[in-house]
């Protein structure tokens, strides 16, 4: 907050402005609809997750805005990589939810996370959905420009990519933006793949055997907390595994990135989401009914 | 009549992120250095004095990743209703989004045969 | 709960405004990048319009096809022929000024006739968030079937088109301009891939 801000002379001072600020704002708005327990959730709208993804697809204009305004090679270079990258995997990552949506057959995150309750660890998507969650882990670490997809902020060919120019607040904005968004894809990964606040076990079921009844006040607090902690968890938990991953897996290059996305996970989701549509059909018991 | 609930929160918590970067720009004005000269505002180029603006021709592939891109982000809109659907429609509808997705894969399957997927 | 009268009449004004100023915007400005960046606001307010005529579904679909995919792809091919050309003042402007206003117009009344003419009924009860997409689900399988398959025929045809346009027109052109090229050798070019293409997957 203390540094200095620089604007570069040739560069575009509004959309200079304009454009982190738009990364950052429909990453925050996201955070309305992620729930930390059956009535722990700002708002449960209609849309849900599809809000979710359609808020998420606003980021790219941000980028290439900054990248423009920026008037620097490495900074369109990057805007344009990091748009190009960001548009890839927003198809493999809105497939695999909609798998998902199709078992709770709900755009709901309550819906999601109420369909997978009920047999603890083992109700969990993660089993039902064993190629999605990683389509959506991998997707969702692209989208946040995590290594091993950091493209657009490769040091050593683009410098800083889109953030080259940036400095002071308007830098600090875009690392917010890129933290705030890596951990609503780990809570998002949480809620739909693994049971969101549920415990491992079934709280309801282990009430039921010491033979305390639901409505008991205590208990509910105590399902409350649980929740959140329990969201907390295993979304720090993915964190974890994020950024473990930043220190082990190397940087892929362009090409490559490209190709995974469009000739790997694209087909791959599209088959996923039609295995899971034919399973529907055949057990619709495990599979949402 | 506005009959949609929830949405309240969905404005109430919009006004709420834009004071962030607003607030946090603002801040910063207020107490950061400022500092003017010509050198401090160059564009950076490895040190370099930069050639040429940034503001040039750039490549064609990233144009054809954007085309593919519409076509299929379209395709996934139209798969919303019947995933959220499905479980009321049956086997007809598994046969016919069968169909849907075939007819795109077979345009996906052009794309990457002519070379539109390619980077290099 | 819902959301007072006068906040919706106020968001109403607020998203009209910023729709006809951001649309004056996209035509009046000079420079085109500008225009692409106001058409998203365009956008963006189109979809909050929808969203207090209770079309959620709708609203979150605008925001993601128009400005997430079309206006992406349309600042993409700004990007690609960004060349700060100056316009060559064409003769006889005013019959092409006079054609484009008369066709405007003309729409302008089409459509103006259309919206004054059409019995509009107000539905009293309508499918709320889940509801509602569920309804376009079944619509899309049972009495819209035809449309539903025709349409991803046209996104075929879009797809196919768009891929023999694009390698016709823009190839040959992008590999015969060396002048740009030399002065500003540019990583994604084709032929320096070999070269960063060792440097790039170092470890970290």
């Amino acid at each position: 907050m203390f540094k200095e801000d620089t604007v570069p002379a040739k560069a575009d001072p509004l959309l200079f402005l304009l454009g982190p600020v738009i990364v950052v704002l429909p990453v925050f708005l996201s955070y309305l609809i992620v729930p930390f327990g059956q009535n722990i959730v700002m708002t449960d709208v209609g849309t849900g997750v599809f809000l979710w993804i359609a808020l998420s697809s606003v980021v790219p204009i941000g980028l290439l805005m900054s990248g423009y305004a920026s008037n620097n090679k490495y900074s369109l270079l990057g805007g344009l990589r990091a748009a190009a990258q960001s548009i890839s995997y927003e198809l493999p990552l809105a497939l695999s939810v909609l798998a998902i949506v199709m078992m709770s057959n709900s755009l709901s995150t309550i819906d999601i996370v109420q369909q997978q309750s009920g047999y603890g660890i083992l109700g969990w998507n993660i089993w039902r959905q064993p190629v999605g969650f990683l389509i959506f882990w991998i997707a969702a670490l692209a989208e946040c420009e995590r290594i091993p997809f950091d493209l657009p902020e490769a040091e050593e060919e683009l410098v800083a990519g889109y953030q080259t120019e940036y400095s002071g607040m308007k830098f600090a904005l875009f690392y917010i933006g890129s933290y705030v968004n890596l951990v609503l894809s780990a809570l998002m990964f949480a809620i739909l793949y693994l049971g969101g606040w549920e415990f491992p076990v079934s709280v309801s079921a282990i009430a039921g055997a010491i033979g305390v009844s639901e409505t008991t006040p205590w208990l509910q607090v105590l399902t409350a907390t649980l929740g959140i902690v329990t969201t907390l968890l295993k979304a720090y938990f993915l964190l974890f595994l994020a950024v473990l991953m930043r220190w082990t897996v190397p940087r892929v290059r362009i090409d490559q990135l490209l190709d995974l996305g469009w000739k790997f996970l694209l087909p791959i989701s599209l088959v996923n989401l039609l295995l899971t549509a034919g399973l529907k059909l055949a057990f619709p018991v495990a599979f949402g009914g | 009549m506005f009959v949609l609930s929830g949405y309240e929160y969905l404005l109430g918590f919009l006004m709420v992120c834009s004071l962030v970067p607003i607030l946090a720009l603002t801040a910063s004005k207020l107490v950061r250095p400022s500092r003017r000269g010509p050198e401090r505002r160059t564009t950076y180029e490895s040190g370099m004095e930069p050639i040429g603006g940034a503001w040039i021709q750039f490549n064609i592939r990233y144009y054809m990743f954007a085309l593919v891109f519409v076509i299929f982000d379209v395709e996934t809109v139209f798969l919303y209703p019947w995933a959220v659907a499905f479980s009321r429609l049956g086997l007809l509808a598994f046969i016919e989004a069968l169909i849907f997705i075939g007819i795109l894969i077979v345009g996906l399957v052009y794309a990457w045969r002519k070379g539109a997927l390619e980077w290099s | 709960m819902n959301l007072a009268e006068g906040v919706q009449i106020v968001s109403f004004g607020i998203l009209a405004v910023m729709m006809l100023g951001s649309a004056f915007g996209v035509v009046l400005l000079g420079n085109v990048v500008y225009s692409a960046f106001l058409l998203a606001g365009v956008f963006i307010s189109m979809s909050g319009l929808y969203l207090l005529l209770n079309a959620d579904f709708v609203a979150a679909a605008q925001i993601l096809i128009y400005v997430g995919a079309v206006n992406v792809l349309i600042l993409f091919a700004i990007m690609l022929v960004n060349k700060r050309q100056d316009f060559v003042m064409v003769p006889r402007i005013w019959i092409r000024q006079v054609a484009t206003a008369l066709v405007c117009v003309g729409i302008f009344a089409l459509l103006g006739t259309m919206v004054v003419t059409t019995p509009w009924a107000i539905v009293t009860t309508m499918p709320v968030g889940d509801a509602s997409i569920v309804k376009i689900g079944l619509h899309f399988f049972s009495d819209f079937l035809l449309p539903f398959e025709l349409a991803s025929m046209l996104l075929l045809m879009a797809l196919i088109g768009a891929v023999v346009l694009a390698r016709r027109e823009f190839l040959p052109e992008a590999t015969l301009e060396p002048g740009d090229a030399d002065a500003l050798t540019l990583p994604e070019r084709p032929r320096e891939l070999l070269t960063t293409g060792r440097s790039d997957s170092t470890i970290q």
